[in-house]
Order: C-alpha cells, then sequence, then structure tokens
C-alpha cells in the first residue's frame, strides 16, 4: 500500500527541476520561436532590472577599487581595499557575527514558519484570526518592532527580566551582555519574519494537489508521513526560495543593529552591512565599503550555489 | 501566414480553457468540502502543529499587546520606574496628537500612491518574468537566472549613491536636457521614488518557484493547440496564481511601505515625505514621544493589515485540485 | 481577483488625479513642492534677471518637530522680508540618517545651498570640498565679536570659518535632589570632584538582591558617541590629540578616567544605551550625564521639575564638559551664496538666538545675550557656564574615525575585554594607521 503512494510522490517529482537545468544541446541551438517569446515577455522588468540594480552594482564594483570618498577623491588603487579588508579585525568580527546571524536565523524561521503555516491551513474564522496576529511583526517597520524590543530587554525594567525574577533566576543585562547580544537580535529576527516564512509557505500549501493527501489517507499513511512524504518534497522549491531569501535578508541586517546595540557591546554584535554603513557614511570610505559589499556578495552566492548543487545531488 | 494559424489556435483554444477552468471549479469545490470534514477530526498532527501554533500566536501578539498599551499611557506612565501594562485611562488623544505632528493627510496619501502603484505594475511583470523562467527554456537562462539572484544580495547601502547619480541625471526629466544635465531629474518626484522599487528581482524569483510547483501538463496540451506563450501565461497561469499573487502583493506592499532610506534621500519637501519618514519625527536626541509614536505606527500599519484581511482568502483557495488526473 | 485588481487600478488612478490636483492647488499658495522645481527649472535662464526669485534649500539635521515648527516660523518671516528668496526647508534624523543623506546629496552634485550640521563633520567635509569656507561675509557680520571663542573654534578649520553655531548642546551633570534629601546628602550640594562623585554614587544606589532597582550614576555601556567619556577625560585635563592635529590617546590622563570609573560603575549603574532614554529620565537614577536638551520633559512635568538639579559635571583637574554644537554651513553646490549667508544672518541675529533658547532651551552663543539668557530660567547660568567651559569632538579628518575607535575602546575597557593600557594603545595604533594611509 504504502509502497504505491511511494511510487506517485516520485513520479511528481520528476517535473520539478528545483536546481537550474540546461538540457544537452542547449548551447548549439538555435534560437526558437520560444526563445522570441521569452525574450519579449522578460523585457519590461529587465529593462528596470538593468538600469536600476544592474548598473548601480556595476558601478559599485568599479568603485571597490578605487579610494571614492564621496567627494573629489577617486583614484583607482587595485586591490588595496581588498587586502586591507582581511587585516582589519572588525570586519572579520563583523563576518563571523553575520554568519552566526544568518545560520542561527534560517533555520529556526524555516521549521517555525513551515508549521505554523501547515497549521494555520484552512477557511475557518480561528484561522483568519490567528493569521492575522500572526502577520503583525513582520507589516510592522523595524524601527518600530527594534523599540517594543529595547522596551523587553531593558535591564532594570524590562520584561524579560520581570519574567526571570518572577520565575526566581537571575536578571540579565540582555543587550548589554557580549555573550548574549547577539541572540538577542536572532529571536527577534526570528519572531519578526515569521509571518513572512509563513505566507509564502502557505501560498505553497495551496498549489499541492489534494489527490495526493487523498492517496496517502486510502494508503492508511499517518498524517506525519503524509507531512513527510508529500508536503515537505512538494514545498521544494518554495523551500529553496525561502532558504535563499531569508539567508539574503539574514547577511544584510542592518537596521535593527543601529537602532538596538550600534554593534556592540565590544563589536559582538556588529554585521558586514553595519561596517559598511559606518566605513560608507560615517567614515566617508566609499571604495572600502564597495570591497566589503562584494566580498559579502561573494558569500551569499557561494552558500546559494552550493543550496543548487545539494538540491541537484538528491534528485 | 503565421497570424491566421495563431488566431484559428486562439479559437480552438478558448473552448478548451474554458472547459478546463469550470472542470477545475468544480474540483475545487469538492476539495474544499473534504478539507472543512477534515479539519474537524482531531489526530495527534493536528494537536501537535496546532499547538505550536497557538504558542507562536501568543509570543507574536504579546509585543503588539505592549505597543497598543504604549500607545495609550501618558509619558509618565511610561517613563515611571515600574513597568505599565494597562494604563490608568486610555488616551486615544494620543492618536489626535500623533496625527497633528505634521502633515500626516500627505504623507499616508504620498505612501499609498507610491505603493500601489509598485504593487500593481511589479505584480504583473514579475509574475510574467517568473513564468519565464519557470517554463521557457530559453537561451541564456540561466545566466540571467544567475544575475537575478546577484540583483538580491548587494545592500542598498552601497548602490543607493550610483542610483542617485542615476536619478539625477534622468535625461528629459526635472529640467534635464537630453543628456541628463542641468535639472534636478527626478529628484522629489514619484517616478523617482517608484522606479527603482519596481526593479527588484525578488518577485520574479517568488513566481518563478511558485510556477516550478505547477504541473509541466498545463502548458504542453496548450502549446500542441497552438497557443503563444503569453495566452498560456494570461489565459491559464494567472487565473491560477491567486495564492502567489496575493502573498508578493502583500510582501511587495509591506517592503515598499516601509522603506526608510530611499525616500529619505529622494524626497526634498514636506509634501513629498513619506509615512516612515515621517514616523522618526517623533524621536529626536531629546526624546522619544513613545505613546505618539506607537499611535503613529499602528495607525500606518493599519493600512497593510486592512490589505491583508482582504487578500486573506486568496492564501487559502486551492488551486491545482484536479488537474493532475488528465 | 480581477474585480479586485480592476478596483486598484481605478484607485490609483484617482490617487493619481489627486496627485497633481493636490500638488497645483499647493503651488496656488505658495507651498513648497511643485513650485519649487518650476523655480528650479528656470534656474539657469533666471540669473540675468534681478527681480527673479531665489531659492535655496536647507538641510537640518535633526527631525523633531519643536526644532523644525521654530525654524519654518523663521523662514516664514524671512521670506516675508526678502521676497526675492525662497527657503525650501528639509531635515533629516540625527545620525545616520543625516549622514546618508547628506552624503548622497553631495555625491549626486546636489547638495543643499544651507546645511545645519555638527562639529564631527567639519573636517572632512571641507577636505571633501562639501563646505565652502565663509570668512569673508563673517569679516563683515555685526556679529563677529560676540560669538563665544569656545563656540567660533568649533566652525574654524585651517584658520578659515566654515561654520556658526546655532546651537549648543553641552553635556550637564543632573541630579535628583528628592534622592539626596532621602540618603542624607545636601540637595543643594551636587559632588563636585571625582571622590565626592563616587562615594554619593555608591550612597544613592538601591538594589534588590542582585538586582539595582536605582542607579547611583548612570553611565551609558553602549552608545552611537561615547561622550559621556570624554567629559571624564576633559575633566581631568586631558585631550584627544596635540597642537599639530596628532592623535594622543595612550596618554596617563586617560588611564586615571578608567582607574577611577572602572573602580566603581558596575555597582552603581544601569546598563542603558545613550541613543535610547537615560534612566534617569524614568527615575530609575539619581545622577548621570546627560544632553542638555534630553532634560527637557523632566523639567517640562511641573510635579518633577524641582526635584531635578543640574551642575557642572565633577571634575578632577579642570572644570570642563563636552559641548556639541550644530552650525550652518553654505554647500558646494550653492549658487546664491550671498542669499545664503543672509539667511544664516537672520538666523544668529540676537533676536533669533534668544528666541531659540525660549523655545527650545537652548544656550546662547552670543556674549552680548548672557546675562539676559541667565534671567530667564534658573537653570541657565550652569547651562551657559557649560557651553563656555565646553568641548567640542575633534576637528580633524581622523575623528569619524576616532568617534568608531573610541567608542569601541571604551566599550573594551568596561566589559573587561582588554587591560586599560593594552586598549589605549591599540587605539592610538588604529588611528595612527588610518592617518598614514
Amino acid at each position: 500500500m504504502i509502497r504505491s503512494m511511494k511510487y506517485e510522490v516520485k513520479e511528481i517529482k520528476k517535473p520539478f527541476p528545483y536546481f537550474l537545468t540546461k538540457s544537452p544541446n542547449m548551447s548549439k541551438r538555435r534560437i526558437s520561436r520560444d526563445d522570441i517569446s521569452a525574450y519579449i515577455m522578460i523585457t519590461p522588468f529587465f529593462i528596470f532590472f538593468v538600469l536600476f540594480v544592474i548598473v548601480p552594482i556595476g558601478y559599485n564594483f568599479v568603485n571597490s577599487f578605487t579610494n571614492y570618498n564621496l567627494g573629489k577623491t577617486r583614484d583607482f588603487i587595485g586591490l588595496k581595499n581588498y587586502i586591507n579588508l582581511f587585516s582589519d579585525k572588525n570586519f572579520l568580527q563583523s563576518m563571523y557575527n553575520t554568519l552566526i546571524y544568518a545560520a542561527f536565523s534560517v533555520v529556526p524561521l524555516m521549521v517555525l514558519g513551515l508549521i505554523s503555516a501547515v497549521a494555520l491551513n484552512g477557511r475557518s474564522k480561528i484561522l483568519h484570526v490567528t493569521r492575522a496576529l500572526f502577520i503583525f511583526p513582520y507589516i510592522t517597520s523595524m524601527v518600530a518592532v527594534s523599540m517594543i524590543w529595547l522596551y523587553l530587554y531593558e535591564p532594570s525594567t524590562g520584561v524579560f527580566n520581570k519574567i526571570l525574577l518572577g520565575l526566581g533566576l537571575k536578571p540579565q543585562n540582555w543587550l548589554f551582555d557580549e555573550k548574549l547580544a547577539l541572540s538577542c537580535l536572532i529571536v527577534m529576527n526570528i519572531w519578526k519574519n515569521i509571518g513572512y516564512v509563513m505566507i509564502i509557505y502557505l501560498a505553497g500549501l495551496q498549489s499541492i494537489p489534494q489527490e495526493l493527501y487523498e492517496a496517502g489517507k486510502v494508503d492508511g499513511a499517518s498524517d506525519f508521513k503524509m507531512f513527510y512524504k508529500i508536503t515537505i518534497p512538494m514545498l521544494s522549491p518554495i523551500s529553496f526560495f525561502i532558504f535563499v531569501t531569508t539567508m539574503i535578508e539574514g547577511f544584510k541586517t542592518f537596521e535593527q543593529v543601529r537602532i538596538m546595540t550600534g554593534g556592540g557591546p565590544v563589536n559582538s554584535t556588529t554585521t558586514i552591512v553595519h561596517q559598511i554603513y559606518i566605513r560608507a557614511f560615517s567614515e566617508y570610505k566609499m571604495g572600502y565599503a564597495s570591497a566589503m559589499s562584494i566580498i559579502l556578495l561573494i558569500i551569499i552566492f557561494v552558500i546559494t550555489m552550493i543550496n543548487l548543487k545539494i538540491g541537484k545531488g538528491k534528485e | 501566414m503565421k497570424e491566421e494559424v495563431l488566431i484559428r489556435g486562439k479559437i480552438r483554444n478558448r473552448g478548451k480553457i474554458q472547459d478546463r477552468e469550470r472542470i477545475l471549479n468544480q474540483e475545487k469545490v469538492r476539495e474544499l468540502k473534504a478539507l472543512e470534514i477534515n479539519f474537524c477530526s482531531i489526530n495527534g498532527y493536528k494537536l501537535l502543529t496546532g499547538t505550536i501554533a497557538v504558542i507562536l500566536v501568543v509570543l507574536t501578539a504579546f509585543p503588539f499587546l505592549i505597543m497598543l498599551s504604549v500607545s495609550l499611557q501618558t509619558m509618565k506612565e511610561i517613563y515611571a520606574p515600574e513597568l505599565v501594562f494597562i494604563p490608568e485611562k486610555a488616551q486615544f488623544v494620543n492618536y489626535v496628537n500623533a496625527m497633528k505632528n505634521g502633515n500626516w493627510g500627505r504623507y499616508m496619501f504620498n505612501s499609498i500612491y507610491i505603493t500601489t502603484i509598485v504593487v500593481i505594475i511589479s505584480l504583473f511583470i514579475n509574475s510574467m518574468t517568473g513564468y519565464v523562467f519557470a517554463r521557457i527554456n530559453f537561451k541564456g537562462k540561466n545566466l540571467l537566472f544567475i544575475l537575478l539572484l546577484v540583483g538580491m544580495m548587494i545592500p542598498p547601502q552601497v548602490t543607493m549613491v550610483p542610483l542617485f547619480i542615476m536619478m539625477r541625471r534622468f535625461p528629459l526629466a526635472g529640467g534635464n536636457n537630453i543628456w541628463g544635465a542641468g535639472g534636478t531629474g527626478l529628484i522629489n518626484t514619484y517616478t523617482g521614488l517608484i522606479l527603482p522599487f519596481i526593479a527588484g528581482s525578488f518577485g520574479v524569483f517568488l513566481c518563478r518557484q511558485f510556477y516550478m510547483t505547477f504541473p509541466k501538463d498545463l502548458d504542453n496540451s496548450a502549446l500542441i493547440d497552438g497557443c503563444s506563450r503569453f495566452k498560456i501565461f494570461v489565459r491559464i497561469y494567472l487565473p491560477l496564481s491567486k495564492p502567489v499573487l496575493a502573498s508578493l502583493g502583500i510582501l511587495k506592499f509591506t517592503g515598499t511601505w516601509n522603506e526608510y532610506t530611499w525616500p529619505l534621500i529622494m524626497t526634498n519637501s514636506d509634501s513629498m515625505k513619506t509615512v516612515q519618514i515621517a514616523l522618526t519625527m517623533f524621536r529626536d536626541e531629546a526624546e522619544v514621544i513613545w505613546n505618539q509614536l506607537m499611535a503613529a505606527t499602528i495607525i500606518s500599519s493599519a493600512i497593510i493589515y486592512i490589505l491583508f484581511l482582504l487578500l486573506q482568502k486568496y492564501f487559502v483557495a486551492g488551486i491545482l485540485a484536479g488537474s493532475l488526473k488528465e | 481577483m480581477k474585480k479586485f485588481v480592476t478596483i486598484l487600478l481605478i484607485c490609483t488612478m484617482l490617487l493619481g488625479i489627486c496627485a497633481s490636483y493636490t500638488s497645483c492647488s499647493s503651488s496656488d499658495k505658495n507651498s513648497e513642492s511643485s513650485d519649487k522645481s518650476s523655480t528650479l527649472q528656470e534656474d539657469p535662464t533666471s540669473k540675468g534677471e534681478v527681480d527673479k526669485t531665489v531659492t535655496l534649500t536647507f538641510l537640518r539635521i535633526g527631525n523633531d518637530a519643536p526644532e523644525a515648527n521654530y525654524w519654518k516660523s523663521l523662514i516664514k518671516k524671512f521670506e516675508e522680508e526678502n521676497k526675492n528668496i525662497k527657503i525650501q526647508y528639509d531635515d533629516a534624523a540625527i545620525g545616520e540618517p543625516m549622514e546618508t543623506k547628506l552624503n548622497t546629496l553631495f555625491a549626486g552634485g546636489a547638495g543643499p545651498d544651507i546645511i545645519g550640521h555638527g562639529i564631527l563633520s567639519v573636517a572632512n567635509r571641507v577636505e571633501a570640498g562639501h563646505y565652502v569656507p565663509i570668512t569673508e561675509y563673517f569679516n563683515q557680520w555685526e556679529g563677529k565679536d560676540d560669538i563665544m571663542e569656545s563656540v567660533l573654534a568649533n566652525g574654524t578649520y585651517k584658520s578659515e570659518v566654515y561654520g556658526l553655531a546655532y546651537s549648543t548642546t553641552p553635556y550637564i551633570f543632573a541630579y535628583r535632589k528628592d534622592m539626596f534629601a532621602e540618603a542624607g546628602l545636601d540637595p543643594e550640594k551636587p559632588p563636585q570632584t571625582w571622590d565626592e562623585l563616587r562615594e554619593y554614587a555608591r550612597l544613592l544606589t538601591k538594589k534588590e538582591g542582585d538586582r539595582i532597582v536605582r542607579a547611583g550614576f548612570a553611565f551609558p555601556m553602549a552608545a552611537g558617541n561615547f561622550v559621556e567619556f570624554d567629559v571624564f577625560v576633559f575633566g581631568n585635563g586631558g585631550r584627544f590629540y596635540d597642537d599639530s592635529n596628532m592623535p594622543t590617546i595612550n596618554t596617563p590622563d586617560k588611564v586615571e578616567v578608567f582607574e577611577f570609573l572602572k573602580s566603581f560603575i558596575d555597582e552603581v549603574n544601569i546598563p542603558y544605551n545613550n541613543n535610547e532614554v537615560n534612566p534617569f529620565i524614568k527615575g530609575n537614577a539619581a545622577m548621570t550625564l546627560i544632553n542638555n536638551v534630553a532634560l527637557r520633559p523632566m523639567l517640562d512635568d511641573p510635579e518633577l521639575k524641582d526635584k531635578v538639579g543640574v551642575a557642572v559635571p565633577p571634575y578632577n583637574k579642570v572644570k570642563a564638559t563636552f559641548s556639541g554644537c550644530n552650525m550652518l554651513f553654505i554647500g558646494r553646490d550653492c549658487k546664491n551664496k550671498d542669499e545664503a549667508w543672509k539667511f544664516i544672518e537672520a538666523a544668529l541675529s540676537k533676536e533669533q538666538v534668544l528666541e531659540r533658547s525660549k523655545q527650545l532651551n537652548i544656550p546662547v552663543t552670543r556674549k552680548s545675550l548672557l546675562e539676559e539668557f541667565s534671567k530667564l530660567d534658573p537653570y541657565n547660568a550652569v547651562r551657559a557656564e557649560c557651553v563656555q567651559v565646553g568641548i567640542g569632538m575633534p576637528r580633524t579628518v581622523w575623528s569619524p574615525r576616532f568617534q568608531t575607535i573610541r567608542n569601541e575602546m571604551v566599550q573594551k575597557v568596561l566589559y573587561s575585554k582588554m587591560s586599560i593600557e593594552e586598549a589605549l594603545n591599540e587605539a592610538q595604533n588604529e588611528l595612527m594607521k588610518e592617518i598614514n594611509q
């Protein structure tokens, strides 16, 4: 019985190669009618994209080889910025912090987001209300959210310390403790973005054909089994999307650091973008900051590509 | 010649597509009924996911309640040495005062206007581009897709300056000549605020991933019938895209609405300011007017909230029921 | 869905019509938006004609409503008196937003004509060519000899005047008289020396078990700019740079400051971030160093007003404090410097200086107003004294880097990550490396 279900799942998986596909004779074949319609359909988007995203990135790439100071100076200095980067203690610390931040944000976000999407998938009134509550942190601006959490983390009157005291535990200094500060930011990030993950998974769940579950039921599979055998594989393109976007957001974390800790205590929460920001706009070293952003781009790019490869391997 | 064939194909197809849609709809109704029954039966799986969800909801709701409470307190209660949860007397006047602090009607209008245009345009071009990337194996696809991803990987802090220069040098806008010199370009205009938001590749990526979960059969039969790609997209994919478009709409709306830095540098007059810039007016080095700040934040988030409530039903509308049997 | 999209489309179109309508009507009312763009468009052609209106853009640091309202009213008055000048007012929040905006505007060649900004910006922006010297205008100004020397020095760089102060923000020592009385201290005698400060702080601290519920002396443990540390350095006769503008971080006076702070801070402090609300404002601290304007909410409260005392910060060797300063500059991209100067002159007139101190509690910057200012408010004498003994951020090209490095150094010591000497040496080396680059 179970075997038949497995078979079905396998068959459905086939048409979804979520890695980059390349048909063997692709590079040799001529441009077909299909290609032309494809190009026409992507043109409107790519006009905007190239003009307002790619061109500035190119400009930024050029800047990374100069000592541009947002003023008169903009001389070509070769790889000097990149060489300096690797002896910059603050930058190395920020790389470490960012990696920790991203790694510990992405996994809980995906797990909790998926669970809540599954739990909240339905049409009853209660679910409508719950979903609405769930989405609240995501739609509120980071500035407001950071302020609420500053309020919660406050060492003398903050809510968290009140709770700890109530439980008979030792109150903490939270954001003023260099061992805890980064975790505090991670917790807040998870809290804020869980609604985002939930929304996307929820939309993803809608495109899973109900027949699969029915077939599973007929075969006597438990809900857990179906979750594992149907829901997760069917959502894999969506999971890839969520992984990439939450990871990128994690790597680009800046605003909450700026508002809540300013990178402290003792640089324990400074992130790459926070360093970029300080260098570019407080210290007028746009060239140096551009080099940092290129390093950031390379890190994210490599992680994304590894993920693509793993996905390919699984298939 | 070609057109004739195309048109004939279209005519033949219309009947088929409508047929398919009707079948889809019937199936959908059946599925929904089945789902509702499912929901009533409680078992371990549902209990577990339900419990986790309830815990998460409590955790998410708690800071919101604090925000609500703060927005109704007096400054004295906020600065009290001990935390106040329930204000002695709800200060609804905070909401009134917050809205009097600056020209809020104008800020709201600006934000709504910019965001609506961004969302509408990007919903269409993003889903179309996403469809192409998901379904057509055109030359250069992989390269362009990687480019799309790269577009998301650079922090805005470093692209802001070149983007600003481009906006200022935009040819034939704001007094500029054809070479983009002489005037102020798109600075302090709605167009200048809107353009960079439309360009984001996030939506394309999202739509691509969603369309990949759709069965390929959807295209194949239509293609054999000689349907054009654009037609397939508009006639088959768009109607099935409600959940993804609803999510993308919310995400794009939220992102644009909450954007702070770009409007900050692009505007230079009070009449062009957006809600997010106005929100920082409650804060200076001397003090934070917490109660008004929270009141204003709640009002500004309320707009996204209303949109979410309007779109909610699309998030849970099953879309592909029955299509696999063909 | 289709219906929804249609409704949205219609709404947008309606909104668009509204937008064009409102901007039209606002230009009728002589308001900013479209009027401004049209004058700017005409700018190149209008140069020859005398009676054409000149539009100046003015970007100020800080966007709080009270000060924004003050500037708007000043601009209104100024425009009435000078019919040919229009001032387009704009502002950005202190810190990152202002820096981002100003840097981007200058990089894009669209810098504001008049800029209201702090000391930290002077050296770098002069070097980058963002500010232009106003020495010539200054030499002809009636208030030339009236402005306080310590204040004037803030806007001078390489013997040229670039900026003139419109507001000073000294750090003052604030304490709670009621808590002093409760602890058996004389409420009229705030601590004057470091030892007194330490002793009082210990007396005034309240604990519940291990937790400090009231700080005897509140000192920030995180900061955008650790000027509270500078107050102690200045009070110990120290400076951060020598006569040749080279950094002098690793000197004995800073070691003393750190040793002093480390000897008691942990026992008496509730940590806070000085970008956020000081625990003193919440009533959770008995003494603190605080930005003069930040005390405003407390002094405005009739119940607390009499319980708060202010003084010059306790010192070890020299009476001194940190004093921030916001100045008016003329930007590189300004095409009508005479008109811009006219506005600066109007903003720095005696009448307006006094008006600002009345409306915004800002100490006066002109000597001739000191007496009148002291009469306005019992605390004003202390404020004025703090301005006079006030020292600002270093005015050197490396000062932005100094800010980052100093913040880091203070945290490293306070969190016991490094020994005092190590931290000071490291900071000095980092700065030297920066200068040699």
